[in-house]
């Protein structure tokens, strides 16, 4: 107990402060427990000596009270805040347990993002959390997931976070983090404008590292202006960690995927490939059209050049187009095909670009199409003048920018395969008919080929008749080892409008009905054949060079190739034999060689 | 203690249960002491993590000042209170 006036030299300051307030006695008592001291109690009244025994005790008993309710409250406070940062770090740790669960159990890292993004915004008091990973070819930075249920403004998945001008991009290129305030990305002249239409106040950019790659970033934001702690810049750091792993099994997932996709569609490719074909690898002929036809597949097939290659049906389109193949640098590498008039229109662009899961009804799986299976070697278009109008601008991106999506995705994909279209059409009628455009058709005829039908090269005719006699008997296990003169030459002088396919149909069967070592061709059926297209051609579709060509292949199976004589060939067209000779040489009809 | 002193010791003891903030109970325990004993003024001195902090009350209950750099008499106080337990 305090005389103020007495106590003023020991005390002055609380002797002046409680004059002041009107006493002249203070009774001080201590706030005290068993071990701790908290502080003191102080009573002042007016009068010296106002305080009794009684008083200064009582007081002393409450100050206990007072003391243990101060002890207790801070007790509890203290432990209040001991349990809500325990529970603040067990919530992380749940939310580490449930990314680690998310990080194995999917490998969708759509799915994972979005299996812990809400317990993560809940847990660090965040409004949206976004996954920001490189295009395929780490030119561009993409939004890949997006998490962001109040987001204002553009907050869609398909905005591309400049790689140069933005916030992501300073942290993919530096892998360093960075958190801060939307002003401060105003004051650093970084893209601002698509996080403050979004209302986002406060970013926290971070590197997904996995060793020393940065595999993208993680976006979270806030659109208040709480900014984000060191703590929790650790914690995040440690999400981000996970989610790095889950991105690279997904990276890895996805290209396991895509190369099991790609061997299931090369091995369907090419078991079809072996069932429907006889892959015959080689080119049978010795004729000059058929030579100087090779010479530009031998000049073509090195430069990787887009071939453009026509000819009449049957007439070995395809084996040309493989020859080009096989010539060139690319030949260790696919060689896939399509025939554009066998796909329904609405599926061609699939079987061309591929698809993804869901981009139409039956659409179950993700589908690689030809270009993709094609990549770093060749695409082998057949029939190209059959391709749609409304897909033609997609096969020219193909070809001028090596582009192209498949049908139900965004991701733009690349390819490298140098392109073989073959038509039997006449493409330049097409486009004046505006049937075909002709920015496609001057990209597609860099290097045009045409393939001559086989009346044009009847020499090659004999060579090709043995060829697939052997061809046949060899698979039938037949011993065919003769054809006679009369089937040669009934064979040569046959218009073949089928071409090489129409040959080879017709051996084949002669090979099946062949009983002995001769080959029987059933001539009847070729002759009355033959008959029925001269009386065609005879109604006006022959040019005067065509009838002409008949009519002296005519006259010289009737003389027996005898061109000299009275009853020779020459004589029976009413020319002298040179001339005949002159006239055979020009129109390509050479002597079919005897078997 | 005199008879009618356990009674307001007690009722000061659940007046001080009514608060559960510890901030709350030192802001109220001056004006609880106000209403224990007939004084002019009451002042609670607290040190919490090295700091001192006070709360004074005049004798109609008013507060009389919060601010801890205008005086340094709760030093004072805090100086005097000796480690036993005994009143000054």
């Amino acid at each position: 107990v305090i005389s103020l006036p007495d106590g003023e030299a020991a005390f002055p300051a609380a002797a002046g402060f409680f004059r002041d307030c009107g006493c002249d006695s203070l009774c001080v008592v201590g706030l005290r427990t068993s071990v701790n001291r908290l502080g003191a109690l102080c009573v002042g009244r007016p009068g010296s000596h106002a305080f009794s025994e009684q008083e200064s005790a009582l007081l002393s008993l409450v100050s206990h009270y007072a003391a243990l309710a101060i002890e207790e409250r801070f007790n509890f406070a203290q432990s209040e805040l001991v349990r809500a940062q325990l529970e603040e770090e067990r919530t992380k740790l749940r939310l580490i347990l449930d990314l680690n669960n998310s990080v194995v159990s999917n490998l969708e890292l759509k799915e994972v993002l979005q299996a812990i993004s809400p317990g993560m915004r809940k847990a660090m008091r965040l409004d949206g959390v976004a996954l920001i990973l490189p295009d395929g070819e780490g030119r561009e930075l993409q939004l890949y997931a997006l998490d962001f249920p109040e987001g204002s403004g553009p907050t869609r998945e398909d905005l591309p976070p400049s790689l140069n001008g933005s916030i992501c991009g300073r942290v993919f290129r530096t892998a360093k983090p960075w958190s801060g305030h939307i002003g401060q990305l105003q004051k650093a002249g970084l893209d601002y404008k698509i996080a403050s239409t979004a209302g986002v106040e406060t970013l926290c950019m971070l590197p997904l590292l996995r060793g020393d790659r940065v595999l993208g970033v993680l976006s979270l934001v806030r659109t208040d202006k709480n900014a984000f702690t060191e703590s929790d810049l650790e914690f995040l750091s440690q999400v981000a960690g996970q989610i790095a792993i889950a991105i690279d099994n997904a990276l890895a997932y996805r290209q396991i995927t895509e190369l099991k996709d790609k061997l299931a569609q090369e091995k369907l490719y090419f078991e079809d490939e072996l069932s429907s074909e006889m892959n015959f690898q080689e080119i049978i002929g010795n004729s000059a059209v058929l030579r100087s036809v090779l010479r530009q597949v031998e000049a073509v097939a090195p430069t990787g050049s887009t071939v453009l290659i026509h000819g009449d049906t049957g007439t070995g389109k395809e084996l040309i187009a493989r020859a080009v193949h096989n010539l060139s640098q690319r030949q260790a590498n696919p060689f896939v095909k399509l025939n554009c008039a066998a796909i329904p229109t609405g599926l061609l662009e699939s079987e061309l670009f591929g698809h993804e899961r869901g981009a139409f009804t039956g659409a179950v799986a993700q589908r690689i199409g030809r270009f993709e299976l094609a990549s770093q070697g060749t695409i082998f278009l057949d029939e190209v003048g059959e391709i749609p109008l409304e897909l033609q601008p997609k096969l020219l991106r193909v070809l001028q920018e090596r582009e192209f999506e498949r049908l139900g995705g965004s991701r733009t994909l690349r390819t490298n395969a140098r392109l073989i279209a073959a038509t039997n059409r006449d493409l330049r009628t097409m486009v004046e008919e505006q049937t075909f455009r002709s920015d496609l058709f001057y990209r597609l005829s860099v290097f045009p080929i045409h393939v001559p039908p086989l009346r044009e090269r009847t020499e090659d005719i004999p060579f090709l008749v043995r060829h697939f006699a052997q061809y046949f008997a060899f698979n039938m296990g037949k011993r065919i080892e003769t054809i006679s003169s009369e089937t040669m030459n009934a064979l040569v002088r046959y218009p073949w409008p089928g071409n090489i396919r129409e040959l080879q149909n017709v051996i084949e069967r002669a090979v099946i009905l062949s009983q002995g070592p001769i080959l029987k061709v059933p001539l009847t059926d070729l002759k009355a054949r033959g008959a029925e297209l001269n009386h065609i051609n005879g109604n006006g579709s022959s040019t005067l060079e065509e009838v002409e060509r008949r009519h002296i292949l005519s006259i010289l199976e009737q003389t027996n190739w005898v061109f000299a004589g009275p009853n020779g060939a020459a004589a029976r067209l009413g020319i002298k034999r040179p001339t005949l000779q002159f006239r055979m040489q020009k129109l390509g009809i050479s002597r079919p060689q005897r078997t | 203690l005199a008879a009618g002193h356990v009674e307001e010791v007690l009722r000061f003891a659940r007046k001080l249960g009514m608060h559960s903030d510890p901030d709350q109970l030192l802001r109220a325990l001056p004006a609880e002491l106000y209403a224990l004993l007939d004084c002019t003024a009451t002042a609670v001195v607290h040190l919490r993590q090295g700091e001192l902090s006070f709360h004074v009350v005049d004798g109609e209950g008013c507060v009389l000042s919060q601010d801890p750099s205008a005086s340094d008499w709760p030093k004072e106080i805090w100086s005097a209170i000796p480690e036993e337990e005994n009143p000054l």
